[in-house]
């Protein structure tokens, strides 16, 4: 009992935060939009769309403990783990918007540039990442090598 | 408790009397022990001597304590803390809440994204060293 309540209220906590985030960027975007085109913003939330986002943010926050956690998957580099994060994430998205959210299909072209751009970029910045880190990897095991003789 | 030293023998010989074996007889036993550098464990009911030369690291997995060899995993009855205090200066260094590695069997080191260090041993284990036990190491290594 007491594993499952420390693998769930992560999962909960963090679901919740990303709701709330979630529900003040709709508010605040919608906002912003309506002041900028001249239309009317309505405030009230459509229940709905707090159901949604909390099947979402639930998703993305068990798919968080799962594979950027360290109960399942423990010695998964940093670099294995964000990547997979990553790719799981965007499928995730997908997904969510084409058949939980209802987007156009029209908009498919767009949203695949938009996850292709996305994944060049993360792939890009975690493997440089990753080749400094081995560099320095190197220079540590040179250390430890001086150490060891040393001792 | 009455301590007894008498010269003039060539080995060095240890004999604990005692009313009835406690845990801290047991504790008395692997400290002297690991001044040896030996270690009291077993495996099947076996119990054995371990060189801690021979010892890649300890892990504890539900409350119990593993010895790690390259061919072997032995248990033994002592809690992570006190293998660290034990062994703190033959070369053995924490790498994370469960476990306690020799850095004289560490091959190879490589620093993660996420502040951890990836520590391969030999036999090619890979061991994580976290965050926290990291930055201990780096000090012990005199890594700036």
């Amino acid at each position: 009992m007491k594993k499952l309540t420390n693998f769930i209220a992560p999962i909960k906590s963090f679901a919740a935060q990303m709701l709330a985030g979630l529900i003040i960027l709709y508010m605040v975007t919608g906002v912003l939009y309506a002041s900028a085109t001249g239309a009317d913003f309505e405030y009230n939330i459509p229940f709905i769309f707090i159901l949604q986002g909390i099947a979402l943010t639930m998703m993305i926050a068990l798919l968080r403990e799962l594979i950027l956690g360290d109960i399942f998957i423990k010695k998964w580099r940093f670099f294995k783990r964000i990547l997979t994060f990553c790719i799981l994430l965007k499928a995730l998205f997908a997904i969510s918007f084409f058949v939980f959210f209802s987007i156009p299909t029209s908009w498919a072209y767009l949203w695949l540039i938009a996850i292709g751009v996305l994944m060049f970029g993360t792939t890009l910045i975690f493997g440089l990442s990753e080749m400094y880190y081995r560099k320095t990897g190197e220079w540590y095991t040179e250390i430890l090598r001086v150490y060891k003789e040393n001792q | 408790m009455k301590i007894e030293i008498v010269e003039g023998y060539d080995d060095i010989e240890v004999i604990i009397r005692c009313h009835k074996v406690t845990d801290d007889i047991h504790k008395l036993e692997y400290l002297l022990n690991a001044h040896a550098k030996k270690i009291f464990c077993t495996k099947e009911g076996i119990t054995y001597l371990i060189s801690i030369n021979d010892i890649l690291y300890f892990e504890t997995v539900e409350k119990q304590s593993f010895l790690y060899t390259e061919a072997e995993v032995y248990e033994l009855p002592l809690k992570l803390y006190v293998i660290e205090e034990m062994l703190s200066d033959s070369g053995f260094i924490r790498s994370s809440k469960s476990q306690i590695l020799n850095i004289k069997k560490i091959s190879k080191l490589c620093p993660d994204f996420s502040g951890r260090i990836e520590a391969t041993i030999e036999g090619g284990e890979k061991l994580i060293i976290s965050r926290q036990y990291a930055k201990l190491l780096k000090e012990r290594l005199g890594i700036k």
